[in-house]
């Protein structure tokens, strides 16, 4: 399973650079996200991963930490965690 | 387009507006005239104010607004009764906030509030009662720290807002309300981001129930700049919807809201690319998808009322787009003022060009008269634009009282009218300083101590009356305490000790009463710390002139002084009367203008040897002839054989103008004879006629004034001597 890792602070500008690597890692199997580092994220990444997730494989989120939960809570998006992981 | 610096004024000038809103909102409660709507107001300017703070990143103010608010909501919520020592407190507290958003203005230190912040928790329902509340806001320091995230991204609000939180989302709320919100691209440039709105909604109760994200193409199409997601959050009853939008004061187009049945905003991307867009555009459409990909813990059915589910859109979502966007427009002053001015010269150009037809014959054409209205229309509205209430000067009264009942031991009551009366931008802006020395001089020097009020058998709380009023044309403020008026016999010592006037100088109540406004009348010897901040009474008098305008004050001892401001309604433009005076044209603004008559010869009566008075319908006025005073060449002799104008003056009374002619009545764009020129007595500016040359606006009070002393004319009798001379 491919692997990437989210920086601590996933604003435009990380999304932008994360972009590519993001979707040259999906593929039939789940792409691992690994969120553990994220202190904050904003809506661009999260709507990256949301149509990541949408894609063949999917993503899996890993790890998750507090902030990330609590910004993907807040946006309403707890879908995410449990379908990705799932 | 606007830069930061561009909208940090703008929320300076919203801090001001929140903050004379919160102040007036706080009176009203002292006075005991207040009702929810009132809390509500005072509870929201501050809200406006940390939501600004926050994203501009003034922590300091922040944290202070943050417990301001948290008692502000306790207050609101019916939690804690409003009392007089409540309202004194939250006065202070709104005075503090003031001091804070000008620190974070002026880039100066923030005030030391954590005294103040101390009483303000303490005065919640919490401190008493542990098990009300959570712990405490955190200390300033505390919260900077917290605050210090990615461009203010998880900013401070939130942050507080989540730890002294949270409300119960399962209470049944049967007045919960829908809020959609659709961000737009350029709500993820220019460090904004999206999410922070969310947060701000949900300190304020609100709980996303479904996420919009049918908009967000396949990985491969996505562009990263554009905004896909929508959001629908449900908000208690409690929450009002002017607290939401005040979230997306400063957001602009990069937002569009929608509200309670309306559909979510559709989905607005940046660029036409059909393939990014392809899931659009059928609101009722998405709206069904909302609840299946909600899924889930959303889907789950909520108290909320089956109308409000924004499955029910109808295909309206532009035009409930359009009903949400703000009634109001902000302008930069700068453009308006080169509107005002285009106005000005477009008034000129309209005089020149009408002076142009009239002489070759076209005088009476229909399009004159057309074009003449037109005109006055646009100037009138373009005045308006400028046109601003008198309570922004006087809604900072009551603090000033504060503060110096704080240094005197002074309380002072004060009773405003009139404080809708409006006037330009500009005279209110220079208004301000001198008033302020006013007040404070009448209460350090014209309100008695409580002690002496009450050997004087008054009221130990000394009464400071404002009021406005707009008056033949200009603007009358006056300042009234009911203090222990001038000391005339202690004004004239003074004067003749610092060399002002003669020792054996015969000078009349009103003229003695006129030293105070003289240059070295006060020293530092003189005045206190509360009235002698550098502005003496003679700066008070000049402002007042600069800005056209004039003040005389009415003293009786033991019963308290009165000064009266009058001043123009605005300083660009004005309706006049053109006559013509031996060789000279003149303006006599149309506000001094009665009516105008052509006497007859026996209507003029002789008073001594060089006096005349003419007698209107059996009440006799000076004469005062124009051409005498401005010293006009080759104008009539006798008043019988030119035309006499009757005004109207602000302290003499009434005096008729003797004139050759009057040419024309028309509007006049006033330009200012100290910038061109110098500043002229018995001059009010200049203007352009419609031949192109210069006419002098005549300053009709200070003529009529004046007059008196004037050879060749006529003294001129005050108001109150006229039926005796008849």
């Amino acid at each position: 399973m491919n692997t990437i890792s989210l920086p601590a602070s996933c604003d435009r500008a990380a999304t932008k650079a994360l972009y590519t690597d993001i979707c040259e890692g999906l593929g039939p199997a789940p792409l691992d996200v690994n969120a553990s580092r994220v202190e904050k994220i904003g809506q661009a990444m999260l709507q990256v991963l949301i149509a990541a997730n949408a894609s063949d494989g999917g993503i899996v989120i890993t790890q998750p930490s507090p902030a990330f939960c609590d910004a993907v809570k807040l946006a309403g998006l707890e879908p995410l965690l449990t379908e990705s992981s799932a | 387009m606007m830069n930061d610096d561009d909208i940090q004024q703008i929320f300076f000038v919203e801090c001001d507006e929140a903050l004379e809103a919160t102040e007036a909102g706080l009176d009203a409660c002292k006075a005991g005239t207040h009702d929810d709507e009132t809390i509500n107001a005072i509870f929201r300017g501050v809200h406006s104010i940390k939501g600004g703070a926050g994203a501009f990143g003034y922590e300091a103010l922040q944290a202070y607004t943050h417990c301001f608010e948290n008692l502000l909501g306790d207050v609101r919520e019916g939690k804690v009764p409003i009392e007089t020592a409540l309202v004194d407190l939250l006065l202070l507290a709104n005075d503090l906030l003031r001091n804070h958003v000008e620190a974070a203005r002026t880039g100066g230190e923030a005030p030391d509030d954590a005294e103040l912040m101390t009483r303000l928790e303490g005065a919640r329902p919490g401190a008493q009662s542990p098990a009300a509340s959570p712990p405490a806001t955190p200390s300033p320091s505390e919260s900077a720290a917290q605050a210090d995230e990615f461009e203010g991204m998880d900013d401070l609000d939130a942050l507080l807002d989540e730890l002294t939180e949270p409300e119960p989302a399962t209470q049944p709320d049967k007045a919960s309300w829908f809020v959609h919100i659709r961000p737009r691209a350029g709500g993820m440039a220019n460090g904004s981001e999206p999410i922070l709105w969310l947060r701000d909604i949900a300190a304020l109760g609100g709980e996303c129930v479904h996420c919009e994200t049918s908009g967000i193409p396949p990985i491969d199409q996505l562009d990263v700049e554009q905004s896909y997601l929508g959001w629908t959050f449900r908000l208690p009853g409690t929450v009002d919807r002017g607290e939401v939008e005040e979230i997306f004061d400063f957001v602009g187009d990069d937002c569009a809201l929608a509200f309670g049945d309306d559909p979510m905003p559709p989905l607005d991307l940046l660029t036409d690319e059909p393939s990014a867009t392809d899931p659009e555009p059928n609101p009722s459409s998405e709206a069904e998808d909302k609840t299946d990909d909600a899924g889930g813990p959303h889907s789950a059915p909520t108290p909320i009322p089956s109308s409000s589910k924004p499955a029910a859109a109808k295909p309206a979502a532009t035009s409930s787009q359009a009903a949400q966007t703000s009634q109001s427009v902000r302008i930069d002053l700068k453009k308006l003022d080169k509107l005002i001015d285009g106005v000005g010269e477009l008034v000129i150009a309209q005089a020149m060009l009408t002076q142009r037809i009239e002489n070759e014959g076209f005088a009476h054409i229909e399009e004159l008269g057309m074009l003449d209205t037109l005109v006055r229309d646009i100037q009138e509205h373009a005045m308006a634009f400028r046109a601003q209430p008198i309570s922004s000067v006087f809604g900072r009264v009551p603090r000033l009282l504060r503060e110096l009942a704080g240094n005197t031991g002074k309380h002072v009551k004060l009773e405003v009218s009139g404080e809708t009366t409006e006037l330009d931008k500009t005279v209110i802006e220079r208004l301000s300083e001198p008033m302020t020395h006013l007040i404070r001089n009448a209460v350090d020097h014209g309100i008695e101590t409580p002690a002496e009020r009450a050997e004087a058998g008054k009221n130990a709380e000394g009464t400071l009356t404002l009021a406005a009023e707009q008056k033949a044309g200009r603007i009358v403020i006056q300042i009234s305490d009911d203090g222990r008026g001038i000391n005339r016999e202690k004004v004239l010592a003074k004067a003749i000790k610092n060399g002002l006037i003669a020792e054996d100088a015969d000078l009349s109540d009103d003229e003695v009463n006129q030293l105070v406004f003289a240059p070295g009348f006060s020293t530092a010897a003189q005045v206190s710390n509360i009235s002698g901040r550098g502005v003496g009474m003679d700066v008070v008098k000049q402002n007042v002139k600069e800005l056209g305008g004039r003040i005389t004050i009415v003293s009786t001892p033991g019963e308290g002084t009165t000064f009266t401001l009058a001043l123009p309604l605005t300083l660009a433009i004005s309706d006049g009367m053109i006559v013509q005076v031996g060789d000279q044209s003149l303006v006599i603004p149309l506000a001094h203008v009665i009516e105008s008559l052509r006497p007859a010869r026996d209507a003029i009566k002789g008073l001594g040897t060089a006096r005349q008075m003419l007698n209107v319908r059996g009440a006799f006025v000076p004469i005062v002839s124009l051409g005498a005073m401005t010293g006009a060449q080759g104008m009539v002799d006798e008043a019988y054989e030119g035309v006499l104008v009757l005004v109207e003056t602000e302290s003499f009374g009434r005096a008729a103008l003797l004139v050759d002619a009057i040419t024309d009545q028309r509007q006049f764009v006033i330009k200012s004879l100290d910038a061109h020129y110098r500043s002229v007595e018995s001059v009010a500016g200049a203007t352009i006629l419609g031949n192109g040359k210069v006419a002098l606006i005549v300053d009709v009070d200070y003529l009529v004034q004046s007059a008196s002393g004037a050879k060749g004319s006529v003294p001129v009798l005050p108001s109150h001597l006229e039926n005796a001379a008849a």
